[in-house]
């Protein structure tokens, strides 16, 4: 089957769209092209097939960015009442402890107020007066047995007389004897310490030298003082006292019946 | 088919997969990918109608483009495949360039929006600019002959032509585009080319 002669129009025809063929042909540009398909795509309401497209995580992260926009205006609104309620907090604070009862105030104060203050008072520590100076006897004679044993006399011993030199001197190796005694062998050199620390003290009493004096000598003496001055329940105190650190030491004849009492 | 052909395939109801309107279907399902097919199909040879079309206006080229796009995604729903794709395309963008010409050339719109014929063609050739050369004989001289007589020719018959042209469309489609009976779609198109063969030869204007 052949095709059919072209007419005379026919003819004219492809003459025509031959010339016009070669007329340079306009395009849509690659915006136009994008443009079109952006409002296509808006249009349907769909994103451009054409566009690359994005992975899930970057979808996922849009999403969330637009269901975060009402969380973040919540949460700004909710940051700026706290700010708010913590510029007005340090006002409050100020007011309330200005208006503060103070010590000078403290009569004043209402009575709770006082309450806590008084409660506060016994509580606290308070610093404590310094301690009334010690006894001391009537002589100058130190304390021989409240000092601690590795300490030396004190001047004032230098001047006693020889015989209480000596009673010293045996006050403090009884004192060291029994502290020996409790603490074992480890006070075992102090004792002659403390000895030789008294010796000098005693050399120039050749007579206390000869006769070795009683343990508690100067206790002893300061209990027959007090018994001489009616203060027996004194005198009573310081034997039971001293009995307690000299268990086994032997104790003056005069004073056995100050013991006897004692222990009644 | 012969280039005056009346000849119009009806598309089928259930148009072959791949062809415009099964992809027209599938866009409006939603298939975006379809449209990209559509578009990447006919971008081409819409655009240059519309340029033809419009020619002097080249400004409002490529919004009568967009809105001819914008158009054929708004009406998916409604589309029905009982004409060609193509048809249905071109004949958006003709109404938008109407339209569009009716708010600048009110007398060049209702010229291309008439339904009647000219009684006269020749003295509706609203380019006095277009000068003929007397002689064209090269091949680019044709070009830029024929340029200047589509320019010169009246818009109905420049319609005509170019759909004939760039729709490669019979002249039942050309009608139906135009709103004209077959006669008168033939009519101009018949004009049209004694007009432009003419140019060709250096003997019009």
């Amino acid at each position: 089957m052949t095709a059919p002669d072209p007419t005379p129009e026919d003819a004219a025809l492809r003459e025509v769209q031959e010339a016009y063929r070669d007329l340079p042909r306009a395009e849509p540009s690659a915006a136009l092209d994008a443009r079109v398909r952006v409002a296509v795509a808006a249009e349907v309401g769909t994103e451009p097939a054409s566009t690359p497209r994005r992975d899930s995580r970057v979808l996922a992260f849009a999403r969330w960015r637009r269901a975060a926009l009402p969380f973040a205006a919540a949460a700004a609104v909710l940051v700026a009442i706290g700010v708010n309620q913590l510029e007005q907090r340090p006002e409050m604070h100020y007011v309330a402890r200005s208006d503060a009862p103070t010590s000078r105030a403290l009569e004043s104060a209402p009575a709770p107020a006082k309450e806590i203050h008084e409660e506060r008072a016994r509580l606290e520590p308070t610093p404590t007066p310094p301690p009334p100076p010690a006894f001391r006897p009537p002589t100058a004679r130190a304390p021989v047995i409240d000092l601690p044993v590795v300490m030396g006399p004190p001047p004032a011993a230098k001047a006693a007389p020889a015989n209480e030199a000596a009673e010293l001197a045996a006050a403090q190796r009884s004192r060291a004897d029994a502290m020996s005694s409790r603490a074992g062998g480890a006070m075992s050199e102090v004792a002659p310490m403390a000895a030789l620390s008294a010796a000098p003290t005693a050399s120039p009493a050749p007579a206390a030298v000869a006769t070795p004096p009683m343990e508690g000598g100067a206790t002893f003496e300061q209990i027959r003082r007090l018994l001489a001055e009616h203060r027996r329940d004194a005198a009573r105190a310081i034997l039971k006292r001293w009995r307690e650190t000299h268990p086994d030491a032997p104790l003056p004849a005069d004073l056995k019946a100050l013991e006897t009492d004692a222990r009644h | 088919m012969a280039l005056y052909s009346t000849a119009m395939a009806e598309p089928a109801t259930t148009p072959p997969p791949d062809s415009d309107e099964a992809l027209m279907l599938a866009f409006a399902a939603g298939d975006m990918a379809a449209f990209d097919a559509l578009y990447e199909r006919h971008r081409r040879a819409l655009y240059a109608f519309i340029a033809r079309l419009l020619t002097g206006r080249e400004a409002a080229v490529d919004d009568v483009f967009q809105d001819a796009w914008l158009a054929v995604a708004r009406s998916r729903a409604a589309y029905r495949p009982t004409a060609k794709f193509r048809t249905w395309l071109f004949q958006i963008a003709r109404n938008r360039s109407i339209d569009l010409l009716r708010e600048r050339r009110p007398a060049l719109a209702s010229e291309l929006a008439s339904r009647e014929d000219d009684a006269d063609p020749f003295e509706s050739i609203a380019d006095p600019a277009a000068v003929m050369p007397e002689v064209a004989l090269d091949r680019a001289d044709k070009a830029a002959a024929i340029a200047r007589a589509l320019a010169a020719l009246p818009a109905v018959q420049r319609e005509a032509f170019l759909l004939r042209e760039h729709g490669d469309m019979p002249l039942e489609d050309i009608a139906r585009v135009t709103g004209v009976n077959v006669e008168t779609a033939k009519s101009r198109l018949r004009y049209a080319v004694t007009k432009l063969r003419a140019a060709l030869r250096g003997i019009w204007p």
